[in-house]
């Protein structure tokens, strides 16, 4: 409530206020044409009036009507446009924050719950705002308004009006409350049906090469089972509601005729008519209320669904900015393309274990650095760290010879060129998807072009109808994987970057293409520095300087012959590389 | 009514296909449903006649029998409403949620019959918008559209029949004044309703923006793209809020006119009635008035239920035509029979042409060999086809002519379970489920013993990563364990040495892998495909020196063919290949 409160601004607040003075207006206009009837009853009763003065009457009630109409028109009107203005407002936000997140927070949170967040979770909110704030607004200003017209000649009608509120806020509680639990039960099986979904779109092919088919439906199947029994028991238990006020109210109606015999039968005579048409009255101002209550039902169908979207929409938005921008934007003169790491450790959030410890090493500008290292000893994350994509726990990682966290998050990733492991592709062009991002200039055509080429992209985009033009779907599932890799190659050199990060990019490509490419980049980004995940040796074996890491930690640096003389590890890679050659 | 879009009776047909297995005991409900607007109608002449009890004896001694009499019977409606609405509520949400249920587990069938290729054209996103709002949109208008349809109906008739027997004239004025309104707000959630397709389209796009920019998001960090995602979702963002200001202020129009039709319905009561009452034997009372009043009011709820069921419908109408057309997705053939126990391993591509799409042929006249227990390796450049060739060999493709033969059956005449049975792979794609490590190996078969997994754990090198978590196999692997690029292939391997199949796919199955821990895997594959047929495809070409034949793809055509000494002596693009892996570049 708060959140939507907050996002509503200055301006959407006072508007809001506007609207609920229209509303009182309304209800108050509203509930004043039954107060007339009754006049009228008592007019024809004592057979006092004339048809003048009940034609009168009715002109003035028919106005009043038209005022309480134009008045709700205009609440609405007000509602709809702060409602907009505010779920538009979240949604934002909401966006804002989540592309600002780290890759630990999207993954902590889990990037399919985000999505679900970020879409149904902020429909709900836009949805209630949109059906729910009038009759919300109304319902209770409705009800202190029957309250206050219903004249209680007799403490019996007040004790009866108090049971029957208290008898459905009693219910409406129960109903929170039950819905409320069912919630926070097995709320998150609509996560997990979407989770579920997505995979299986995903493996597909695994799905089927496995046979796993039935498997796999099955653990759909139970998941469903889950969900459409949260389904049914969050709406039975509001499907309960309104047939216990209609029985409620209908039931007091015919209690109060019962009474109200009893006590017409007490006084006297003179007094009977007015005793019976303020007991009329009573009875219609009771249907005003089963009208205001069944406002309040439908609200109930939303307050619990949005309460939890609401708490799932909070959590993202009140997460600290892990990764904070600093100040600089330039490095220290003389140090432009270094790199150095200074006792640096890392650790996922939840895990026992340090990602990596103790990484130390000096990258001079313009120098070629290989990482080697077995399968799952945190080169992704050394990598990783050096843009920020993750912020070191201990130690520092300093580039152009500032730490890293220094400067602002532009400047920093706008000397950085990096190509991830799996190349994604943005839908598109392949045009927009080269020129991706803010780097340190803007991409014109020839330099989209010259990227292309020397990413060894140019000739498949040649092949392709529009060539640059030509439309990429999301996820890029319109290329190969080689293809893919080249364009993602492509957008990092079109940034022209300082440091360039290989995140063992080359997997899915030829080795001739491999080797046409470096030679090309070697000519087009010659002073740049560049850090290369490779398993390929002979990738490794020309670069300035090798690092070597196991289980988490650096245990080798050199050259190729430097570490073959001194690093265990180092040599049985070489030696299993060279096996290969001679085999060859 | 110039762009209503036009009603599908095929769409109506195979969602009515979902409902009808429960039309017994939706009947029931809906007559349920029935049952309880004849209560409601009642209810207000019965407690009319407890008034009117009253009203007789307010001049001398009240009837109280009468009156308790008349009380009872009310009571006794009341009592039945409540029952009736309480069975019609519950027992329509059930019957709905399970409607829904069921449509989601078709649709989740569904998606392991799909052709693959389709797979190639529709978003993630997308699929799962028609497995969940979509099919929830369905259930909502079976409870709350089609479920209450006769009850609405019930009480409107039953409603201005009461009416039209108390005092016709009155009755008269009311139904003028409620249809009145009933045509105005149809005639606003009509001109709503274009809007609403808008709305909807500008939604979906917003979603897939989102979507895209958390499936890329480490993209969009390294590369300092966040401002770029931000204004173009604050772009679709506030079209998508002018055009639903736009379209809700006439869809709220409803309510204002019901009240106003409500409202002026009192003061026409109140006038005519008057006016008739002045009149001797007109035979209208005060109670008739207060009976009127609430008729009106009841009136409403069933005119503005069909007011403002077109546009629900139309909502449903959409989801339900996503539904349907997910579910009419062209779908696999799987007409083939079993294949005998013993497979040989033999393969024979015939003339064998593909393409994703007409008219752009990627394999062309594809024909090879293989022998029994052959290891063959498929080597050449990036988007030479060679992928395509394990897709098509793996049945996710169909070729678009000539064949491919196993122990000459042709593939179409097998069944896919025995296909996929029979053909070990490892994709270049890695892929792994939420669930336990064990259950990403066993890949949810529960076929291979304890023994068997440890062995295969130990032969794959994942003896590291078991140590490593928490609860060792039995730990739930998902987006947020660490699990590297490298691992993950190791896994996919071990799932495929787990399957002991007679003939073996390897699509770059180590190209993440470092060499040191590639080599170990090599000797278990190499056991492995010992005796088996077995088709590598790698671009370290280290791999693949001891392999029998040797295919040299390039655009779709098979150009060397030969073993790796044969094909150095040709000096042709193998020679060529092989020289620039172990030149330094």
């Amino acid at each position: 409530m708060k959140l939507i409160v907050k996002s509503m601004g200055r301006k959407g607040r006072g508007l809001a206020l506007l609207a609920i003075v229209l509303i009182v207006a309304q209800v108050l206009l509203e509930t004043w044409i039954p107060s007339q009837t009754s006049e009228i009853t008592t007019l024809i009763q004592t057979g006092e009036g004339s048809s003048a003065a009940i034609s009168g009457m009715a002109v003035r009630m028919g106005l009043a009507a038209l005022a309480a109409f134009l008045c709700a028109c205009a609440a609405g009107y007000l509602i709809s446009v702060v409602g907009c203005e505010s779920t538009r407002v979240i949604r934002q936000a909401l966006f804002e924050k989540t592309v600002g997140f780290s890759s630990e927070a999207v993954a902590a949170v889990g990037a399919s719950s985000l999505i679900v967040r970020c879409t149904n979770d902020v429909t709900y909110i836009q949805t209630f705002l949109q059906d729910c704030l009038q009759p919300l607004a109304q319902a209770p200003i409705l009800l202190a308004a029957v309250f206050l017209r219903m004249s209680f000649q007799n403490p019996v009608w007040m004790w009866l009006g108090i049971g029957a509120i208290v008898l459905l806020l009693g219910l409406l509680a129960y109903i929170l409350l039950a819905t409320l639990l069912l919630f926070k039960k097995s709320g998150h099986v609509r996560d997990r049906i979407a989770t579920t979904t997505r995979e299986h779109v995903r493996g597909i092919r695994v799905i089927h090469a496995f046979n796993a088919e039935e498997a796999y439906g099955e653990t759909y199947e139970r998941t469903n089972r889950l969900l459409t029994v949260f389904y049914e028991k969050s709406r039975k238990i509001i499907a309960t509601f309104s047939p216990a006020v209609s029985a409620l109210l209908y039931g007091l109606s015919v209690l109060v005729y019962v009474i109200g015999a009893h006590l017409i039968a007490g006084t006297p005579l003179s007094q009977r008519p007015e005793v019976y048409s303020g007991m009329v009255a009573y009875v219609s101002y009771i249907a005003l209320l089963i009208f205001a209550l069944v406002n309040i039902v439908l609200i109930m169908l939303y307050i619990p669904q949005i309460a939890y979207a609401g708490i799932r929409i909070g959590g993202v938005l009140n997460t600290p900015d892990a990764i904070m921008d600093g100040p600089m934007e330039e490095g220290k003169p003389g140090e432009t393309g270094s790199i150095e790491f200074r006792n640096v450790s890392f650790r996922y959030p939840g895990a026992s274990e340090n990602a990596v410890s103790n990484l130390s090493f000096r990258v001079r500008g313009g120098q070629t650095v290989a990482l080697i290292g077995a399968t799952g000893c945190g080169k992704t994350t050394l990598l990783n760290l050096i843009p920020r994509l993750c912020d070191a726990r201990e130690g520092e990682v300093l580039v152009d010879g500032l730490n890293v966290r220094e400067y602002t998050l532009g400047a920093l990733r706008g000397r950085i060129g990096y190509v991830p492991q799996t190349s994604f592709l943005f839908s598109g062009t392949i045009r927009s998807n080269i020129a991706y991002g803010e780097g340190r200039f803007h991409a014109t055509l020839e330099r989209i072009q010259e990227a292309a080429r020397t990413g060894q992209a140019e000739e498949f985009i040649r092949q392709k109808e529009g060539q640059y033009d030509a439309e990429v779907q999301t996820g890029g599932v319109n290329f190969s994987g080689g293809q893919r890799q080249r364009l993602a190659i492509s957008r990092a050199i079109c940034r022209d970057p300082e440091i360039y990060l290989f995140d063992d990019s080359f997997s899915a490509l030829d080795y001739k293409t491999d080797s046409h490419l470096r030679k090309a980049l070697k000519e087009t980004a010659a002073g740049a520095t560049v850090l290369i995940v490779s398993q390929r040796i002979s990738t490794i074996r020309d670069a300035d300087m090798i690092l070597v890491m196991d289980r988490g930690t650096i245990v080798g640096q050199g050259s190729h012959e430097e570490l073959m003389q001194n690093c265990a590890v180092y040599r049985e890679f070489a030696e299993s590389q060279a096996r290969e050659q001679v085999a060859g | 009514m110039k762009e209503k879009k036009k009603i599908d009776r095929a769409v109506l047909k195979r969602i009515a296909a979902f409902i009808l297995p429960y039309k017994v005991p939706l009947c029931l409900v809906m007559l349920a449903g029935v049952a309880a607007a004849l209560c409601n109608v009642l209810i207000p002449d019965r407690i009319q006649a407890i008034a009117d009890r009253i009203q007789a004896g307010l001049s001398g001694e009240p009837d109280f029998p009468a009156i308790t009499r008349e009380a009872l019977i009310a009571g006794g409606i009341v009592a039945l409403l409540f029952v009736f609405s309480l069975i019609f509520n519950r027992r329509m949400e059930h019957y709905a949620q399970q409607i829904g249920g069921n449509l989601r587990l078709a649709l989740n069938r569904k998606l392991d019959r799909i052709a693959l290729i389709e797979y190639d054209r529709v978003s993630a996103g997308d699929l799962i918008a028609r497995m969940t709002a979509d099919a929830d949109n369905v259930a909502t208008a079976i409870s709350k559209s089609i479920g209450p349809l006769f009850q609405n109906a019930a009480l409107f008739v039953g409603a201005l029949l009461l009416m039209f027997l108390r005092c016709p004239p009155l009755a008269l004025c009311v139904v003028v004044l409620v249809f009145l309104g009933a045509w105005a707000s149809a005639l606003a959630a009509r001109r709503a309703m274009p809007m609403q397709q808008a709305q909807r389209q500008s939604l979906e796009r917003m979603n897939a923006g989102i979507d895209e920019a958390l499936s890329g998001h480490l993209v969009i960090k390294a590369f300092h793209g966040e401002k770029d995602v931000t204004e173009a979702f604050r772009q679709v963002n506030d079209r998508y809020s002018a055009e639903l200001k736009k379209g809700q202020f006439i869809q709220k129009l409803l309510n204002p006119v019901m009240a106003l039709v409500n409202n002026l319905s009192y003061v026409l009561i109140c006038l005519v009635g008057a006016w008739l009452m002045f009149r001797e034997g007109s035979g209208v009372t005060i109670g008739t008035l207060t009976a009127f009043i609430l008729f009106a009011k009841m009136l409403a709820t069933p005119v503005t239920f069909f007011a403002g069921i077109m546009s629900q419908l139309t909502v449903s109408y959409v989801s339900a035509a996503k539904i349907v057309e997910l579910l009419d997705l062209p779908e696999m053939e799987d007409k083939g029979s079993a294949l005998p126990e013993n497979v040989r391993g033999e393969v024979v591509f015939d003339q064998v042409r593909f393409g994703y799409r007409e008219g752009q042929e990627i394999i062309h006249g594809f024909s090879a060999k293989v022998s029994p227990g052959m290891k063959v390796a498929i080597v050449g450049p990036t988007g030479a086809g060679k992928s395509t060739l394990v897709n098509l060999l793996m049945r996710f493709y169909e070729v678009c002519s000539g064949s491919i033969r196993i122990d000459g059956r042709d593939i179409r005449e097998i069944s896919r379970r025995d296909l996929h049975n029979t053909l070990g792979m490892v994709l270049q794609e890695t892929f792994l489920f939420t669930g336990s490590l064990r259950d990403n190996l066993r890949c949810f078969s529960g076929e291979a013993s304890e023994e068997q997994l440890q062995d295969a754990v130990r032969r794959c090198g994942l003896e590291y990563l078991v140590n490593s978590l928490p609860d060792g196999l039995d730990t739930v692997l998902s987006e947020q364990t660490g699990v590297s690029g490298g691992q993950k292939q190791l896994i996919t391997i071990a799932r495929a040495m787990l399957r002991d199949p007679p003939i073996l796919i390897l699509d770059e199955a180590t190209s993440s892998v470092d060499t040191r821990t590639e080599m170990l895997i090599q000797q278990a594959l190499d056991e492995l495909s010992r005796g088996r047929t077995s088709f590598v495809i790698a671009h370290r070409l280290s791999t693949i020196v001891n392999a029998d034949l040797i295919f040299v793809l390039k655009d779709g055509d098979i150009i060397q063919t030969g073993t790796h000494r044969q094909l150095l002596a040709e000096d042709g693009l193998y020679a060529e290949l092989y020289a620039s892996q172990f030149s330094p570049a």
